[in-house]
């Protein structure tokens, strides 16, 4: 993006035309010889050319900086903004005006001016600012809803002292805010811990790696006697096995059905939507699981849907929630093509946990059909749980209202 | 300095622009119709006095029509005090003649027009002017079209003045202090809207520059008065005449380069006069006029002195320094000096003269030709620009600060699907850009593909 600049004379005197007129008056009036008009006139031009030589090298010189502390946080957090505004040449600026565009919600305290982007204000920031002086402003801004912001660009705006001739630039400083979705512990949401994995049982250790013993416990009747122990048991005197850790217990891909979701209306449950996808992520990612996450919307700054196939590092527990803060209301495409394209790139074994709200008829045969061929898979349906179509077969829990938060009062990140 | 105090500014600098133009119609009216007989500043202190009269009824509260009443009735009582001040002075309070005055003012308005009646009329829209005032919230904008409104005025009042050969006294000093007044008005009241140098620190500074500023404005429109003269205004036409008659003499000089339709060899044309130019006009135009010369060396003086007063001004205001530092309330502002930079951007000055000097030598030197660029790297800029091209018509330009790694993260950004492309791309043209790198052949091959495929992404959607 250029920097643009725009310039608007106050009152119809000091306008292009306005001034012609002043100067055809001038010259008329020196023809005649009529002095003192002269020296009206003179006047006006002289305040007009010198308003304008002015206004003309304001902003040459000015450069404006914005500093966040974090540009991810989660609800309830905040950033500290700094704003900066340096004039480094030896005309003064009498004013300057620093508008920067933010998110209406990040500053609930400040009062902003109306701008024309739905939803964003301009933080306005005036100063006076002598030959070779910066200033700098500090604001906090919080994050209150999930989201991927953009704060800017800024305006700056001066002039003469006398503020005939304000002129204006737009400064293509864009920053990017990401505030994540709420993350509940698991239990809160409704779901029993490590249920996710469909008809698995909690703690059963699927997989082990036996080349990392991570610890000795007492011999059961049920245990190899391949895993004994046997220095330690003769330490202990008593029978002891290998405890080995645990490889990847799961492969889990969760679904998230955006056109499931009402617009407008629905817009809560929505939001509880994606905190279910981003509070299961997290707890299996936290249980050493494979996670991946996918969804039917466009990305608010690619356009694209969300394809992040599963893994169980931290980062990709970030790529998720990042992801999730990005995730908008618009579906891509319709979850029935989505999940035709995204099937085959899932790993055999795959639990599938979907996430929806209103299941349409078509996303409850698929469910239907994947049930028979087979597939682990989980339902979290979030919002009215009149409409919601139970199949027996499928695993099928509902996700309390928001306000159920509140009164659980509790974890909540 | 408080509110009231700023807002009281505001009042003052309306009822100046007002007053410097009711000055100038009054005088004119007093010249015209009253043979001088009236004093004005008497009836123009029926402005502040209407001011302050009606600010103080606005603050009873009482509906309005009983303010306007009482107002006006106030007006009548001031209309009679003028009138027996101004016109009746040697007579006796209790003697009504002067009562009687306007009534019979009115009824020989048909045969003259006597002062009473002009006190009358000019009392009755000073009034209302005052009444205005008390109930108008002065800002910027009201300054701005007070000022225009009074301008124009003002120069219709000196027009009909000129007409009429009315000398109006002291009206010079009438337009400089009208100017100087709508010019501090206007400055403050626009300081006054935002959170500018009137609230925040160096405000002695500030109101320095602004005296500054108004003196130049005032210096430079009097230059312009002394410049601008007929005189000029004739020699400028003769130039404009000398340079209109050699463009005559140019074009005639064309037409006669074509021949002539019939050309008839048997007689001659008569040679063309060529009007001879006196060595005394072409020496008048490079004579400066004696007025100007007066006029410049004036100016040349004011400009010193307002330098010296400038300077004693800086001197005076650093022994306050530490006064307006504790006086300051920059509303969460930090403020600092850029130190070094002035020093910096002198040196890069100083420093980009004495390129250009020696660029100047070089031009008189042989240009030392750079060597032919290979092929191959010759192929890989040429992607890159293409890229570049490509970018940019979607609206990703790339500045002149980024570098080639930042303009790819922003690329990146648009066009996550393209990474690898772009980055195997800027890479490649980084490495032979700046440094001794020569890729192969299936390097640039490979280099082709990324091109080909980044090109099919839909970049132009993404905005």
């Amino acid at each position: 993006m250029e920097e643009r600049f725009s310039s608007q004379p106050v009152g119809y005197l000091f306008g292009r035309f306005g001034l012609l007129l002043v100067l055809a008056g001038l010259l008329l009036a020196a023809w005649y010889g009529q002095l003192v008009i002269v020296i009206v006139l003179g006047l006006v031009l002289s305040a007009a050319g010198i308003s304008k030589f002015w206004s003309r090298y304001s902003l040459v010189g000015v450069s404006c900086e914005r500093w966040l502390s974090e540009r991810r946080v989660f609800p309830g957090e905040y950033i500290e903004l700094r704003l900066r505004l340096a004039n480094r040449k030896l005309l003064p600026l009498p004013w300057i005006q620093l508008d920067d565009e933010i998110p209406v919600n990040f500053t609930p305290e400040v009062s902003l001016a109306p701008s024309s982007k739905p939803g964003f204000g301009f933080l306005s920031k005036t100063a006076a600012l002598l030959w070779y002086t910066r200033v700098s402003w500090k604001q906090r801004l919080y994050g209150n809803r999930r989201g991927y912001y953009a704060l800017g660009p800024i305006v700056l705006t001066s002039g003469d002292i006398f503020g005939f001739y304000p002129r204006s630039v737009i400064q293509p400083l864009v920053d990017h805010v990401i505030v994540y979705p709420r993350i509940f512990p698991i239990a809160q949401l409704g779901i029993p811990p490590l249920y996710p994995i469909g008809e698995a049982t909690a703690e059963l250790r699927i997989f082990e790696d036996p080349i990392r013993v991570i610890g000795v416990r007492d011999y059961s009747p049920h245990d190899s006697r391949r895993r004994i122990h046997w220095k330690a048991s003769a330490r202990h005197q008593s029978l002891q096995v290998k405890v080995f850790e645990p490889t990847t217990l799961l492969n889990v891909a969760i679904f998230l059905v955006i056109d499931s979701f009402k617009v407008g209306s629905g817009e809560e449950d929505f939001e509880l939507g994606i905190s279910t996808a981003a509070s299961a992520a997290n707890h299996l990612i936290e249980r050493r699981s494979s996670v991946g996450l996918f969804a039917n919307s466009r990305l608010a700054d690619s356009g694209q849907p969300v394809e992040i196939l599963p893994g169980s590092s931290t980062g990709q527990l970030v790529e998720m929630l990042e992801s999730l803060a990005k995730v908008t209301h618009e579906a891509s495409v319709p979850f029935e093509k989505f999940w035709q394209a995204e099937q085959a790139r899932l790993p055999w074994g795959t639990t599938l946990v979907f996430i929806l709200s209103t299941p349409l008829p078509s996303l409850t045969d698929l469910l239907v059909s994947l049930k028979e061929s087979r597939h682990r898979l989980m339902v979290l349906q979030v919002g009215d749980q009149a409409e919601r179509g139970i199949e027996p077969a499928i695993a099928w829990h509902n996700i309390r209202a928001p306000g159920d938060f509140v009164k659980a009062g509790g974890e909540t990140r | 300095m408080n509110q009231v105090w700023r807002k009281g500014i505001l009042y003052v600098a309306a009822t100046g622009i007002e007053g410097c133009w009711l000055y100038a119609l009054m005088a004119l009216l007093n010249k015209g119709v009253a043979d001088e007989q009236l004093s004005i500043s008497g009836i123009l202190l029926l402005y502040p006095v209407s001011f302050g009269l009606n600010k103080m009824l606005r603050k009873l509260r009482w509906p309005g029509f009983c303010l306007r009443i009482i107002s006006w009735l106030l007006w009548v009582a001031g209309v009679l005090l003028i009138v027996k001040i101004q016109l009746f002075g040697g007579l006796a309070w209790a003697d009504t003649t002067w009562l009687l005055a306007i009534p019979r003012a009115i009824a020989g308005v048909i045969y003259t027009f006597k002062p009473a009646l002009l006190i009358l009329l000019s009392a009755a829209v000073i009034w209302w002017l005052g009444r205005r005032l008390a109930y108008l919230r002065v800002s910027f904008a009201t300054l701005v079209g007070e000022f225009q409104f009074g301008l124009f005025i003002l120069v219709i009042i000196l027009f009909i003045a000129a007409q009429l050969k009315v000398d109006l006294a002291h009206s010079v000093y009438l337009i400089a202090a009208f100017f100087l007044v709508s010019l501090l008005g206007i400055s403050i009241a626009h300081a006054l809207e935002g959170t500018s140098w009137l609230s925040g620190l160096y405000r002695g500074h500030w109101s320095g520059l602004l005296l500054l500023s108004i003196g130049l404005v005032l210096i430079l429109g009097f230059l312009i008065s002394l410049v601008v003269t007929p005189d000029l205004l004739h020699l400028l036409l003769a130039g404009l005449k000398w340079i209109w008659g050699l463009i005559v003499k140019a074009i005639a000089f064309l037409i006669s380069l074509f021949p002539e339709p019939k050309p008839e060899l048997a007689e001659l044309p008569p040679p063309i006069p060529v009007p001879e130019i006196g060595p005394s006009q072409e020496f008048k135009l490079w004579t400066m006029p004696e007025v100007l010369r007066n006029g410049l060396r004036l100016g040349w003086t004011v400009l010193m002195a307002s330098l010296l007063v400038f300077a004693m001004w800086r001197i005076s205001s650093q022994i306050f320094k530490w006064l307006r530092r504790r006086l300051a309330s920059p509303a969460g502002a930090e403020y600092e000096p850029l130190r070094g930079a002035f020093r910096a951007d002198f040196l890069s000055l100083l420093k980009s003269l004495l390129f250009k000097l020696l660029g100047l030598r070089r031009l008189f030197q042989p240009k030392a030709r750079a060597g032919p660029l290979l092929p191959e790297i010759v192929s890989v800029r040429q992607i890159y620009r293409q890229l570049l091209r490509w970018a940019s018509a979607a609206g990703i330009t790339r500045h002149v600060s980024q570098t080639p790694h930042e303009y790819l993260y922003e690329l990146v950004g648009k066009l996550p699907e393209a990474e690898g492309d772009l980055d195997l791309i800027t890479q490649q043209y980084v490495r032979t850009r700046y440094g001794a790198w020569l890729p192969t052949e299936d390097e640039i091959h490979q280099l082709r593909q990324s091109w080909y495929h980044v090109k099919q992404c839909p970049l132009g959607d993404r905005r």
